[in-house]
């Protein structure tokens, strides 16, 4: 059987190739996507995630791979968006003042707060490290993947989507309960990073390439 | 929340090295046969160290580095020896997922907050190694040989103050031995780091990591040797490269070492929260 081809947008700050292995790992074939030049006739697409908000934006503008992305998008193609990938689908966000995203989906992303409503502690932010899942909903992408399991975080700023419906999975950090995954037909995102979050990542990536 | 179990692989020459107090390097032998094995029994990271970040060292490094990510799917960190925003974007390009930086956030703060603003907090980890010397702990780099001059708490309110997500702290004097970490000194840094800590060097007894959690609360550690002796304990035979010294060692009692899952179950035995 033919592989499928995953185009794999370069961010310019990502960690393109964790999630290059993962994918093939996982029996894709990844084409690295730095411009617009480079849209060939892909299965599905991969936003990685790591870095700036503003900063990936300018770079996408910059290489014309925002309209590649909602070309894709527009077309139904499956999509993954991870990390500050998933955070550039919606309106805006307040890392380093505000910018404006992608806004596919409408809602900010937003910094998590140092502090904890009633308690004298503090959450430490960024948050690194692991949490359990809690899901919303069916999504194919979290298929045979009880809630309540564990996925890799590192991040300072969470989406919080206006439409409550597109969330597939919630996480809880301190008592901020906060949007881990979102899905709206074949768009997929989640704020964990399925590449570095062994078994329970790896089959998030083969739930999307079945999609294919 | 959940603590995080980090495994510290220092890397001299492509070979996996330990030493005490950063000194004295033995030959453990190939890094992707520990790290494979760790990686299976549930490590939550795993952090590369090079040691010596000579340039002929660094194409070996990135080698190691390259083959093991395409096979370990945690956070893999890098350290040592990054000075400049290139190497931090080619580090990322043959999968890499954070870096550490040390001696270069000492010599150019600006560097730090620059690498902050594009790849965001959470990438950006400082290394720090330090000694108490007099009655303060003081900043040393070049891996601690060289002094700073530059008080500890005072440094890590700077780092913070750039943005640094993450901050390692290694007590230089407990590196290596098993003894276990100062319980006290990381409960003060605990009270000064609003970001993440980790802490590095000494680990040891059980009951100590255990104390590391629940009083000092640093949010995780990480371990080299501990788990080096348990490796090379259930695999003395296949591994005869690894040194003598070493191998000698695994007879005492105090350095029998402990494997990922065992020290797990342990932690949430005592209440701790961990992956398993």
């Amino acid at each position: 059987m033919k592989k499928p081809l995953i185009g794999l947008v370069d961010t310019g700050t990502s960690n393109i190739k964790s999630v290059n292995y993962a994918l093939q790992e996982c029996g894709a074939e990844v084409l690295q996507i730095s411009n617009i030049d480079q849209n060939n006739n892909v299965d599905g697409i991969v936003v990685p995630g790591i870095g700036n908000f503003k900063f990936v934006m300018d770079k996408l503008k910059k290489e014309k791979l925002d309209k590649l992305i909602l070309e894709k998008t527009n077309l139904n193609l499956p999509s993954l968006f991870i990390c500050v990938g998933m955070q550039i689908l919606f309106s805006e966000s307040s890392e380093l003042g505000v910018s404006k995203g992608l806004g596919v989906f409408k809602g900010k992303v937003k910094k998590i707060a140092n502090e904890i409503k009633g308690s004298k502690h503090k959450r430490n932010v960024p948050f690194i490290g692991w949490n359990k899942i809690i899901k919303m909903k069916n999504c194919k992408i979290f298929e045979k993947i009880p809630t309540n399991n564990f996925f890799y975080f590192t991040h300072s700023y969470y989406a919080d989507p206006v439409d409550q419906s597109i969330i597939s999975t919630k996480v809880n950090y301190f008592d901020l309960n906060y949007c881990s995954s979102v899905s709206k037909n074949n768009i997929f995102a989640t704020q964990f990073h399925p590449e570095k979050s062994a078994k329970n990542g790896l089959k998030i990536y083969e739930n999307f390439l079945n999609l294919l | 929340m959940y603590k995080r179990i980090i495994s510290r692989l220092d890397i001299k020459n492509g070979n996996l090295v330990k030493g005490i107090s950063l000194e004295g390097l033995r030959n453990l032998g190939s890094p992707d046969d520990f790290s494979k094995i760790y990686y299976e029994e549930g490590i939550d990271e795993i952090h590369f160290q090079d040691v010596v970040a000579s340039l002929y060292n660094r194409d070996v490094l990135f080698k190691i580095v390259e083959s093991n990510s395409k096979k370990i799917f945690v956070n893999v960190s890098v350290g040592g020896g990054i000075r400049n925003e290139k190497e931090v974007d080619n580090l990322l390009r043959i999968g890499v997922d954070k870096v550490v930086i040390n001696s270069a956030a000492v010599k150019k703060p600006e560097f730090l907050k620059k690498l902050v603003e594009r790849y965001g907090s959470s990438t950006i980890a400082v290394a720090v190694e330090t000694s108490k010397i007099r009655e303060d702990y003081e900043v040393l780099i070049e891996t601690g040989r060289e002094r700073t001059g530059l008080n500890l708490y005072k440094w890590v309110e700077k780092i913070q103050n750039l943005g640094v997500g993450e901050i390692i702290i290694t007590d230089i004097s407990r590196e290596g031995k098993n003894k276990g970490f100062d319980i006290e000194f990381y409960k003060k840094l605990r009270s000064l780091i609003k970001v993440q800590l980790i802490a590095h060097g000494g680990a040891g007894p059980l009951e100590n990591l255990a104390n590391l959690f629940k009083i000092s609360n640093v949010d995780g550690v990480s371990i080299a040797s501990l788990f080096h002796y348990n490796y090379l304990k259930s695999n003395k035979k296949s591994k005869p490269k690894a040194s003598n010294f070493f191998l000698q060692s695994l007879d005492d009692n105090e350095k029998k070492g402990v494997s990922i899952s065992e020290l797990k179950k342990y932690l949430i035995s005592q209440n701790i929260k961990v992956r398993l």
